[in-house]
């Protein structure tokens, strides 16, 4: 029997093919190729931050009219110029000037005043996981093909970041102590079970590592979460909740491995998802992720609400009509082969599939 | 939608954050029924990006209650209804799912034409991210910086009244001009103007050779008048447009609407409307509908119609924006038990995340009530400072009824529990009706409203909507136990009339059926106020059963909840016990 139901599904695969779109936030160059292998330090494109601008009293800071204004202009619309460069002038007895005040471009000059464009240092773009370029638009757009261990999560701090992963507590419920981030840590990226102390987060920063990877984490850490320069990946959700045993155990697995980090934000019509790729060598062609599941008997599922939080196991049957729960609330349900725990029926809502 | 149909069967579809519903109505005994619903788990979002697979879901549901198929071999909708049954003769659809619409207001004056501004665009599925006024004191540059830094989908640009403001408007055009013009043309925004209706030649002249710029009437033509009925069509125009560049399927339902799709917070605000002209004109309407991405707050008053659509708060992707109008401990103080605030914040940021679970254990069902009454209050705080009737008091106006939708709602597991959350949620005063929507087809009647305008009334007349009952909740306070009203009820079928005492702090329950009516003769103390023209006045009405029957919430308004913890959340307890959400073997 299958149910007229989309479950939400969870990837935890030990070997898949991914293609992830790394786009550009403004205008900018890459500098990579289609069929380029590329690593994860790579750099992909250069995009230009967004520029400030200015406007710049031509007439009033030459003390001349509007028209001699445009008439004083020293350099052409559109043309790049160099901090401190002059723009226009000399103007009267005392010879006023005005000079860039940045790096930029002259944009355009209307009633003596000019639009001065400043612009700032390129910003690299890291292909941030090790594959192949499989496309671009030539213009905003790479994306890259790579193959590996595949693990989505739950919630992100918005932050990309690879380093070699690092089993520390060494148990899918073990807390992260401050003590335990010395410099063995540093450039790494940690797996730990829980992260309830802020002091634990800082502390991260100091070594530093380059990524942090947990089951769950305590809510009132978020704000200060978002503020960390590294990517912090919440695989269940938000408390003291142990990471489910199939992340786990793929992950300690792969301990000393490269492992790259994408914590997106929770964005629902955005594409990326919070997720970690373990970079492997394809032995075979390797099958990209489905992306719908049918649910029935025998697929693996994780529970994502009370009294089973983060359990997982295997769907047994679809329960025929609506199953009262101890809320009083009645739903189409599954009878699950939890692990640990034994049969269970859980709400079709309040599971995921693994897949 | 003007055109009127000659159809038997509707069918009706909305794709929400969480949820996408079907509902096919028919028409039994010459009256509209809803006959069969589907619900599937929305797919706008990632992975799928097309509403179409949750619909089929939804849709599958519904075929299989009714043996009916709506699609041929081609995938194409059957429209209208073969001689063999399949298909359907009408076709409406209606969608709050898919990404908030990212708006810079561009306007004058902060309280006339930025106001009308921003109360336009709460009216519907947009994220105000910057407003740029006469009175910013931003320098020039910094506000093209920060037009651009924005990244809008939409520039909304208002101010002059019709005789108005010339130079100061076309200032702000100018800056706008200048803004699209840095912009690449793929990344220039959708471009409204509706403020001073002289400049229309003019606006459009200064984005001539950049963009295009779509103009509506004035919806500030002077001081004293607002006007944004044209404004919100088009808003809704590009909401829908949006929609559908990023997520596939949109076009097809829009398609299959005649190219009316609706947005829900619209169809919803039109049914709310449409009920306060056929109901107690003294009395104002209201409409509440708590999705898992927006609370959709609906009053209309005579025919005059608030609607607001909180894009910050919901019982889902959208809670954890709860806190920025309630703390923790205001969520905690509804809970009948002790539960630790760092649990109640980890659930506000856990539903976030796993916005389609539902609380199987009775702690999260306590929790998740919590929460949906502090996000009613928070939306009726943040709506009520525009309702045409009762703006400035504390008090609610008097409204007949009171509807309630979405999905916490809806699968209430005991009436009692909706009926709870309102009561403390809204605070009626004098005497109302709670009405429920469980099946979500408020959307879908107002959606059908122009096609098939006696649907609006022949459903909502039907069983699909679930009358609570009638309550009464006398204004005034009094000390614990003193006599608050004398009630005395008299069934119209014949039954033994209910007489009593009802005290001060009492929740009490008096039992009329669903469907029956009642003679309701109300002798309230002289400190109180049950809405027959002042304190003490006593009168007479005739009353409508429903679901608990009729409800004396004697608690006083304002309700003032104990100071104490411990004696709080024994009343929270008792409430619960008093009103039939739980039973004494449940605790």
């Amino acid at each position: 029997m299958i149910a007229n139901h989309l479950p939400r599904i969870r990837h935890i695969l030990p070997m898949a093919t991914v293609q992830r779109e790394r786009k550009l936030d403004g205008p900018g160059v890459l500098t990579v190729r289609v069929r380029e292998k590329v690593q994860s330090t790579d750099v992909i494109a250069e995009v230009q931050p967004r520029p400030r601008h200015h406007f710049l009293d031509l007439a009033s800071a030459l003390g001349v009219s509007d028209t001699d204004a445009a008439r004083l202009l020293r350099v052409d619309l559109g043309s790049n110029v160099e901090a401190g460069q002059i723009l226009a002038g000399p103007a009267g007895i005392a010879r006023r000037t005005v000079r860039a005040p940045a790096n930029g471009e002259v944009l355009s000059l209307s009633r003596g005043r000019v639009l001065f464009e400043a612009r700032e240092e390129p910003r690299a773009i890291h292909a941030g996981i090790p594959g192949t370029v499989a496309g671009s638009d030539g213009a905003s757009s790479i994306t890259i093909m790579a193959v590996g261990a595949l693990i989505q999560g739950a919630w992100g701090n918005g932050r990309r970041g690879w380093g070699v992963l690092r089993d520390v507590g060494e148990s899918p419920s073990a807390r992260l102590e401050p003590s335990e981030l010395d410099m063995m840590l540093r450039g790494a990226v940690v797996l730990v079970g829980v992260v309830d102390d802020a002091t634990s987060l800082q502390k991260a920063t100091e070594i530093p590592i380059r990524g942090l990877i947990c089951g769950s984490m305590a809510s009132e850490l978020i704000p200060i979460a978002l503020h960390m320069p590294y990517p912090i990946l919440v695989t269940e959700g938000f408390g003291a909740i142990p990471m489910n045993s199939p992340t786990y155990d793929l992950l300690s697995t792969n301990a000393g491995r490269e492992a790259s980090l994408e914590a997106a934000l929770l964005e629902p019509y955005e594409p990326q998802l919070p997720e970690i790729l373990v970079p492997l060598p394809a032995t075979q062609d390797v099958k990209s992720p489905e992306r719908i599941v049918q649910l029935q008997p025998g697929v693996r599922v994780r529970a994502l609400r009370a009294p089973h939080t983060g359990a997982v196991g295997s769907l047994l049957h679809l329960m025929p009509g609506v199953e009262s729960f101890p809320s009083g609330i009645l739903a189409r349900s599954a009878m699950i082969e939890l692990e640990g725990i034994g049969s269970v029926p859980i709400p079709l809502s309040n599971m995921e599939v693994i897949a | 939608m003007s055109t009127i149909l000659e159809a038997d069967t509707l069918l009706a579809v909305d794709v929400g954050t969480v949820n996408t519903r079907v509902s096919l109505f028919d028409v039994v005994d010459g009256r509209y029924r809803m006959v069969a619903t589907g619900r599937a788990s929305s797919t706008a979002g990632a992975p799928v990006f097309d509403v179409r697979e949750g619909m089929h879901v939804a849709l599958d549901e519904v075929s299989e209650i009714t043996g009916r198929p709506f699609f041929d071999e081609s995938d194409a909708l059957v429209m209208p209804t073969t001689n063999s049954g399949a298909g359907v003769d009408a076709f409406v659809s209606t969608a709050s799912a898919g990404p908030h619409v990212r708006t810079v207001l561009v306007g004058l004056m902060p309280g006339v034409s930025m106001e009308s501004a921003r109360r336009l665009a709460s009216s519907t599925y947009l994220n105000v991210v910057d407003e740029i006024g006469l009175m910013d004191v931003r320098r020039e540059a910094e506000l093209v910086d920060a037009m651009l830094a924005a990244k809008p989908d939409l520039i909304l640009m208002v101010g002059g009244t019709d005789s108005g403001a010339t130079a100061s408007v076309i200032r702000q055009i100018e800056s706008v001009s200048l803004v699209i013009s840095l912009l690449p043309t793929v990344e220039r925004p959708a471009l409204i103007f509706a403020g001073n209706t002289s400049l229309g030649a003019s606006v459009a002249e200064h984005f001539q050779d950049t963009s295009k710029v779509t103009i509506v009437s004035n919806i500030r033509p002077d001081l004293e008048h607002e006007e944004l009925g044209p404004a919100r069509l088009k808003l809704a125009e590009i909401v829908n447009r949006l929609r559908s560049q990023r997520i596939a399927g949109f076009e097809d339902l829009n398609g299959w609407s005649g190219g009316y799709m609706m947005l829900t917070a619209d169809a919803f605000g039109r049914v709310v409307r449409y009920l306060s002209q056929v109901y107690d004109p003294d009395k104002g309407v209201l409409g509440i509908d708590v999705g898992a991405s927006h609370v959709t707050v609906a009053a209309a008053f005579d025919g005059v119609l608030n609607n607001k659509v909180h894009s910050d708060l919901g019982l889902g992707i959208s809670l954890p924006g709860l806190l920025r109008y309630a703390s923790v401990a205001d969520v905690s103080r509804w809970l009948p038990t002790e539960v630790p605030d760092a649990e109640v914040r980890d659930y506000i940021f856990n539903k976030a995340i796993y916005p389609g679970t539902i609380p199987a254990e009775l702690t999260d069902l306590h929790i998740e009530y919590a929460l949906l009454r502090e996000l009613v209050r928070a939306g009726l705080s943040l709506s009520r400072s525009d309702w045409a009737v009762g703006a400035s008091s504390e008090l609610m106006p008097p409204l007949e009824p009171i509807i309630a939708t979405g999905g916490a709602i809806a699968r209430a597991p005991r009436p009692g529990y909706a009926a709870l959350a309102l009561l403390d949620a809204v605070q009626p005063r004098g005497i109302t009706t709670l009405v429920l929507d469980p099946y979500n087809l408020v959307p879908a009647v107002g959606a059908a409203a122009g096609l098939l305008p006696m649907i609006t009334v022949q459903v909502l007349e039907s069983g699909s909507f679930v009358s609570l009952g009638t309550v009464v909740s006398p204004v005034g306070r009094g000390r614990e136990g003193k006599p608050v009203l004398r009630i005395r009820i008299e069934p119209e079928s014949g039954g033994e009339p209910i007489e009593g005492i009802v005290r001060f702090g009492q929740l009490v329950l008096l039992p009329l059926r669903q469907g029956e009516h009642a003679r309701m003769t109300l002798r309230p103390e002289k400190g109180f106020d049950v809405g027959f023209g002042g304190r003490g006045k006593a009168g007479a009405l005739r009353v409508a059963g429903g679901a608990l029957g009729v409800i004396i919430d004697a608690r006083g308004r304002p309700l003032e909840l104990s100071k104490d913890p411990a004696h709080r959340r024994e009343l929270n307890q008792k409430w619960l016990y008093d009103i039939g959400a739980m039973l004494q073997s449940e605790s």
